[in-house]
């Protein structure tokens, strides 16, 4: 206030004035006062947001922050917020219209009664509009395919584990839990049009999960690799229109399996030969690229590329962040690209836009001896390798899309 | 590099980053330097019975090579080839202690790790401290013959929080339960 | 120790070998208590002790328990209870046929057999009837080809119970996860 007094050389009198609850009107009457703002009182809004766009990407904040970050990789903007808890898992309703948040609560925070339910928000509003409770999930986040929602948005499936294996079904339509059933020896559900899921076992099968008029019939195929050895990483990619599942190994080999009710599995290729290298191999100290994260593929559906994580070291290096990008071309078998990637990056998606964009997320570098707290997303173009946008405490977690 | 050199491949390219895409977000770093004719330690003779796993392979990766058997609260402690966690001995607990008001879970995944003293595997049990927030202290993530979630009992991201008051993770222990 | 099992006069631990039918099924005193030999001699249904226990503790005892017993974890106790799976032949099936002991990781038919062994005779303490036969490496291998993989096992666990209970004489508590297991929260 003295401030502007001084700026407009107002009488002491009225300088006193504008210091007080009367200032108000003074100021108004000192019509040349530079930089106004208007004083009718604002009224408190609340945005809403479009329905998700091809474009954006969802980025979990990490082990122990709650909430998925919304970005648009067309812009690097930050969008929203949408509440999902640590250790849940969001799922996307494919029509746009609600998000599902898959969480588990106990009535006293960390004590009490134990409360699983999947909380169901609108998509543009972004408001809670109810629980649907279930009986039990498990606790592990950081995957794609333990709640998943058909294509026809009408029915969710949460994998659970108690220890013992089993499935949850949920109504959307209705909003209400259905019924469960139990999944020996398997996880990773992944949609199996016509039939109901399928599942990646132990055994190194395929399984076939029929629930067609209400039964649940579960068929496996042989077995095609071992779960031990050379296991396939969790998350395999779905793709719909072509009734496939792209599946990769800790070794790096591919295997495409044409879904149904009797599931076929092609025979693999090798990442590293189809790089022109020596086949990477699961023994000891032998040096290779393998691949590596959290979330190590990502599968462009349109054009058949395979995007993933690829870092220089030796086997049972699962989890390292990678170092490069491989661009696959699963028709021809080949490596068409290596993009250098910096930060480590242990979570990889792509949009299925026309023009895809790599998404990567790196874990931050939290203070002291802990981490999992927010890290640097960067949005990649894959023709160039060219960093399009990099946005800083982003997230560290899953990336996921909306269809 | 688009053709794959091994001379190329030095100290720089081979420096192993632990916990990639850890649940609990860690970057404990290991650096690595791989030398031509790595020593390994030799594991005892076969034994005789021809039904014996044989485990030299484990004590061959990166982990095994560069684990230590001093300091418990390091993630290259021997035991934590394929710990994925809080250690509970930076957060008042021990190598098979839970902190206090903390939870053991009886329920855990075991894997096996090498003790490069005597170069033998030795059973582990990673269970985890339950019924307290994260401890998010020394975070860690071994990831040695550890799998995917399909097969549960050899995967160490999930919550091992069975059978307690509670299943939240505070951080995990490595209890040894046998030779292997 | 929930048996205390207690030698028969004049019953060798060679008769374990006997050729005794799996199938034969022996009527036991009620209440589930043997007057029965308890834990039979290590040696006599196992090739190698040592490597079936550790073998069980590597591929079971995460979850159930390095000595059978993760109470209350919501799966099946094995201490003290096993045993009487193999009172029938479908009980004693169901052993090799669960998906998580069929799909086990030990190729070896009868290393697997020599775990199952250890699981039923040593955690079962006395608890498998007298003369149980050993499983064997041919029987192991013919049964994990039927491994459960179409399911409710714990549907399947409470009929084989029930099972046990009307024909054995096994206790009630044989149908719940674990003895103090509340009755009738089985799912």
């Amino acid at each position: 206030m003295k401030s502007a007094a001084q700026n407009f050389r107002l009488s002491a009198a009225l300088r006193f004035a504008a210091a007080t609850a009367l200032g108000a009107v003074a100021l108004v009457s000192a019509s040349a006062h530079a930089g106004t703002v208007s004083t009718e009182p604002e009224e408190s809004t609340v945005n809403s947001i479009p329905a998700p766009k091809p474009s954006w990407f969802f980025v979990q904040r990490g082990f122990v922050l709650p909430g998925t970050a919304i970005y648009d990789s067309a812009t690097g903007k930050y969008v929203a917020q949408i509440e999902t808890a640590t250790l849940g898992d969001l799922a996307i309703d494919p029509n746009g219209k609600y998000y599902y948040s898959a969480e588990t609560h106990w009535t006293r925070r960390i004590h009490g009664t134990r409360q699983d339910y999947i909380s169901v928000y609108d998509s543009t509003t972004l408001k809670f509009e109810g629980d649907i409770d279930i009986p039990g999930r498990i606790l592990v986040g950081g995957r794609e395919h333990n709640f998943i929602v058909s294509d026809d948005g009408k029915t969710g499936y949460i994998y659970n584990f108690s220890p013992v294996s089993s499935v949850n079904i949920v109504d959307f339509a209705k909003r209400k839990f259905v019924k469960s059933f139990e999944l020996p020896g398997c996880a990773d559900l992944i949609l199996n049009p016509g039939v109901g899921l399928a599942a990646l076992c132990s055994d190194g099968s395929l399984a076939a999960i029929d629930l067609t008029g209400g039964k649940v019939d579960i068929t496996r195929t042989d077995p095609f690799f071992s779960a031990t050895t050379d296991p396939i990483f969790d998350n395999v990619q779905y793709d719909k229109a072509k009734g496939q599942v792209v599946m990769m190994s800790y070794t790096g080999l591919v295997y495409t399996a044409k879904l149904g009710a009797k599931p076929t599995v092609g025979a693999p290729f090798s990442l590293q030969e189809a790089a022109g290298l020596r086949k990477a191999e699961a023994k000891p100290l032998d040096l290779n690229w393998y691949p590596g994260g959290g979330q190590p593929t990502a599968l462009h559906r349109a054009s058949g590329h395979l995007f993933v994580l690829m870092h220089a070291g030796e086997y049972w290096t699962h989890k390292d962040g990678a170092s490069e990008i491989w661009d696959v071309d699963l028709a021809a078998r080949k490596v068409v690209k290596r993009i250098a990637v910096e930060g480590h990056p242990t979570v990889l998606n792509v949009t299925q836009e026309a023009s895809p964009k790599l998404i990567v997320v790196a874990e931050g570098e939290g203070q002291g001896a802990g981490s999992g707290f927010a890290g640097t997303a960067q949005v990649i173009d894959p023709a160039t390798g060219e960093i399009k946008h990099s946005i800083k405490d982003a997230g560290s977690g899953l990336v996921q899309l909306a269809n | 590099m688009k053709l794959f050199n091994a001379d190329g491949l030095g100290e720089k390219v081979l420096r192993r980053f632990a916990g990639g895409t850890s649940r609990r977000g860690m970057l404990a770093r290991i650096g690595v330097a791989l030398v031509a004719a790595p020593v390994f330690p030799l594991l005892p003779v076969s034994r005789a019975e021809a039904a014996k796993p044989d485990r030299s392979p484990e004590s061959k990766t990166v982990f095994a090579r560069n684990a230590q058997t001093t300091d418990d609260t390091k993630c290259d402690y021997w035991r934590y080839c394929a710990i994925d966690g809080s250690l509970c001995t930076c957060s008042g607990g021990g190598i098979h202690s839970c902190p206090p008001g903390a939870e053991p879970s009886p329920v855990s995944w075991v894997g096996t790790c090498i003790n490069p003293d005597d170069g033998k595997a030795y059973l582990i049990a990673y269970r985890d401290c339950c019924g307290k927030s994260f401890a998010n202290k020394c975070n860690c993530d071994g990831s040695d013959r550890e799998t995917q979630l399909y097969t549960q009992q050899l995967n160490n991201d999930i919550i091992w929080c069975f059978g307690t008051k509670s299943m939240e993770y505070h951080c995990s222990t490595a209890v040894m339960v046998g030779a292997a | 120790m929930r048996f205390a099992g207690k030698m028969r006069s004049g019953v060798k631990t060679a008769a374990m070998l006997g050729a005794v039918a799996a199938a034969s099924m022996l009527i036991l005193a009620r209440g589930g208590v043997h007057a029965a030999p308890a834990i039979p001699d290590p040696h006599s249904v196992m090739a190698d002790p040592d490597q079936a226990r550790i073998d069980y503790v590597e591929n079971c005892g995460g979850c159930h328990g390095v000595a059978g017993d993760t109470v209350p974890a919501h799966l099946p106790e094995l201490a003290g209870r096993v045993g009487w799976f193999m009172c029938t032949p479908e009980a004693r099936a169901y052993l090799i046929r669960l998906p998580n002991v069929a799909h086990s990781r030990i190729k070896d038919n009868a290393e697997l057999a020599d775990m199952m062994n250890y699981v039923v005779f040593v955690l079962g303490k006395g608890t498998a009837p007298v003369g149980t036969a050993p499983f064997t490496a041919d029987e192991v291998a013919r049964e994990r080809k039927l491994a459960l993989t179409n399911k409710n096992l714990t549907a399947e666990r409470l009929r084989l119970a029930n099972q046990l209970v009307q024909q054995c004489h096994a206790p009630a508590s044989i149908r719940q996860l674990y003895i103090t297991e509340k009755p009738g929260t089985a799912q």
